[in-house]
């Protein structure tokens, strides 16, 4: 999506990865993607699971290649940079994953895997490393004296701890968070996003955020994505997103969520959706909702909608946009 | 209104390499017949260990029962043997579980699968049932479920069908004896928000057209919220606070369940305002210290919450907590709950 400020500091144009699946033909995991994401600020990515955006946050630190399109980072593609900006691309763009109990190497102590990424930049003397590593523990609500433990003495919400920790340790720019909280319970899911937020504030990070749980993703970020089966189907301000969703997807997403209050959630007025989401092998050229939609026409038919403007930093992909009546719709 | 299922005083251990694991240290429950509960708390705290010894899942010498009762329409499970337990099973109580990629067999046909109880339990009415008959059943329950063209669907494996559906096949099955108690131990934690969606009307609705009492274990107060009508809240092994959904919601007594209903995220939380965690992590249940499982980490312990497990104090047969804030001589009871109140 261009945009008319500031360089953004990541810029997803048209991105693509598809990936081979036996005869059965092509994966579409992303499927034309873009957006962009400015210095300090949190941008959301949501969607059901198998809807691209885990795939779409390993382009972006450079574990897949991707398949076309381009991820320019302060203006530069990603995948045409030299050795070197390489090396440097890597220090500034860290990913905390989804499950700590499988990212953490268990014959590592927490220093050792901490002071890890340190090492191959040589900023950092083996003593050096050790007292930042230490000093990073404590950043994130862990005590010093952790540092000679092995990944299997901590809890899960200790772990994540570590895991943020290590992604501190090369002083990243933009950090992409993959579902940081979503194997926690419920209590410290909000010990490790006050962290996040405070760290934000603390050293001036940029995260892309992905996860599936819509309130979740309302509260931590400023602008939020949505995707539905490889396509980003609408994007806007968090707030705009859930005070006005415009995309019918979207919609159902919201009124889907359960709500914690039990009176609320009696008189609440349901879209349901038919049906799974299929699985985006060799998809047809159309509006790839068709099949749940229930506002479903001919015109969508007629290719895949693109993004585009509704109102200010308002962008929805559908091709019965006009048509809908927005402001009938509340959740 | 008779009871149901009554559990009391519950106890139930398990012996690890690292010592005796305490996972349920006196749980006390009770479900009206019709009635829908929700079970809630964080992983380990003792929600699914509940259930499975409802239905006796555990193998005799894996689970050491070391005390209380598990009374089902009057009768102690407690004391049936297994051959008395498999009438129970299936026929009386019935469950699903949390994950439908792994709990259905992928080597048979769905059909088949929902079949097997049929053939095995016979129908309520006679005791015999034809592979015919059970055939009909079957493409019924499938039906009945919301699975489009259960003719196809009968003979294509778990390996076809997406989660959604497999969960679909899972509480057909768990519905082919018309139990009278359904137990869903996080039937909806594996799948996507619109689908969960799915999953909680279709349960609604089998509730509404038959007498199913249900258990839902879950740990997503939304899902509460959007099917219980009693709430059992769990920590550390026990039933720390229970009443009607309102009761938790709005009137909630126990500082856990203070705490847990302020660290949900919900949709209209300010930007703003920092979540408010509960720090610290839950209890180890190998040696777990005397008093109360929360102790550690409640803003209002006092030095009797460390001397012993609080009783549980009633208010009614349907409302208790676990919590010495309420015990007699409590100086001053905190008003926490009270900013739920206006919600």
């Amino acid at each position: 999506m261009p945009d008319a400020m500031a360089q953004p500091l990541l810029d997803v144009r048209g991105l693509k990865k598809y990936f081979t699946v036996g005869r059965r033909g092509t994966l579409k995991a992303v499927n034309g993607v873009s957006f962009s994401i400015r210095s300090g600020e949190t941008f959301g990515l949501v969607g059901e699971s198998g809807c691209g955006k885990t795939t779409a946050g390993r382009v972006i630190v450079r574990l897949y290649e991707p398949t076309e399109g381009a991820v320019y980072y302060r203006g530069k593609d990603i995948s045409r940079l030299a050795r070197r900006e390489a090396a440097e691309y890597t220090h500034n763009v860290q990913m905390i994953f989804q499950d700590p109990y499988a990212s953490l190497d268990p014959r590592m102590t927490v220093e050792a895997i901490i002071a890890e990424g340190m090492r191959p930049r040589g900023m950092y003397s083996r003593g050096e490393s050790r007292d930042k590593a230490r000093e990073l523990l404590s950043r994130v609500g862990l005590s010093p004296e952790h540092a000679q433990r092995f990944p299997h003495e901590f809890s899960g919400g200790q772990r994540q701890r570590v895991g943020v920790a290590r992604a501190l340790a090369v002083n990243p720019e933009l950090i992409v968070c993959d579902e940081p909280v979503s194997a926690l319970d419920v209590s410290i899911q909000a010990q490790i996003i006050n962290l996040l937020r405070k760290l934000q504030r603390e050293l001036g990070l940029t995260y892309l955020f992905i996860a599936h749980d819509l309130s979740l993703v309302k509260y931590v970020s400023d602008r939020v994505g949505v995707m539905y089966m490889g396509s980003l189907v609408e994007v806007a301000s968090a707030e705009d997103l859930y005070r006005s969703p415009l995309h019918p997807y979207t919609r159902a997403l919201l009124s889907a969520i359960p709500v914690p209050n039990p009176i609320e959630e009696r008189g609440r007025r349901r879209v349901l959706l038919e049906g799974d989401v299929p699985p985006p092998l060799n998809t047809p050229d159309q509006c790839l909702f068709l099949g749940r939609c229930p506002h479903a026409t001919d015109r969508c038919q007629q290719g895949m909608p693109q993004l585009a403007q509704a109102r200010e930093g308002h962008w929805v992909a559908c091709a019965m946009n006009e048509e809908l009546n927005v402001d009938a719709y509340t959740i | 209104m008779p009871k149901l299922l009554e559990l009391e005083d519950l106890r139930v251990s398990f012996h690890t390499y690292a010592g005796e694991a305490q996972a349920l240290r006196g749980v006390n429950l009770t479900l009206d017949a019709g009635d829908t509960l929700a079970i809630v708390g964080e992983s380990g705290c003792g929600k699914t260990v509940t259930a499975q010894s409802v239905m006796r899942l555990y193998p005799k010498g894996a689970a050491d029962y070391k005390g209380g009762s598990i009374r089902y329409k009057g009768e102690d499970l407690l004391t049936l043997s297994e051959r008395q337990m498999r009438r129970i099973r299936g026929r009386e109580i019935s469950m699903v579980f949390q994950d439908p990629m792994t709990s259905l067999n992928p080597t048979v046909p769905v059909g088949k699968q929902i079949m097997e109880g049929v053939l095995k339990n016979g129908s309520r009415e006679s005791k015999r049932v034809t592979r015919r008959d059970a055939r009909l059943r079957a493409l019924e329950l499938l039906e009945g479920v919301g699975i489009a063209d259960p003719e196809t669907r009968m003979g294509q494996y778990p390996h076809n069908l997406s989660g959604g559906m497999r969960q679909r096949v899972m509480i057909a099955i768990a519905m082919s004896c018309s139990p009278d108690l359904l137990i869903a131990d996080e039937p909806t934690t594996a799948l996507d928000v619109t689908v969960q969606a799915q999953i909680l009307e279709l349960m609604k609705s089998l509730q509404s057209r038959g007498n199913t009492s249900i258990i839902v274990i879950t740990h997503n107060m939304g899902v509460v919220a959007n099917i219980a009508r009693k709430v059992a809240v769990m920590y550390g092994g026990v039933v720390v606070e229970r009443g009607t959904v309102e009761d938790i919601f709005f009137r909630p007594r126990h500082p856990y369940a203070w705490g847990l209903l302020r660290s949900v995220f919900r949709l209209n939380k300010p930007k703003d305002e920092p979540l408010t965690p509960i720090d610290g992590t839950p209890p180890e249940l190998i040696d777990p210290l005397p008093g109360c499982p929360f102790a550690e980490r409640c803003a209002y312990t006092m030095r009797v919450c460390a001397s012993g497990m609080p009783p549980e104090f009633a208010w009614g047969e349907a409302r208790a907590c676990r919590c010495w804030l309420y015990g007699p001589g409590c100086p001053v009871i905190p008003a926490e709950w009270e900013e739920y109140s206006h919600a």
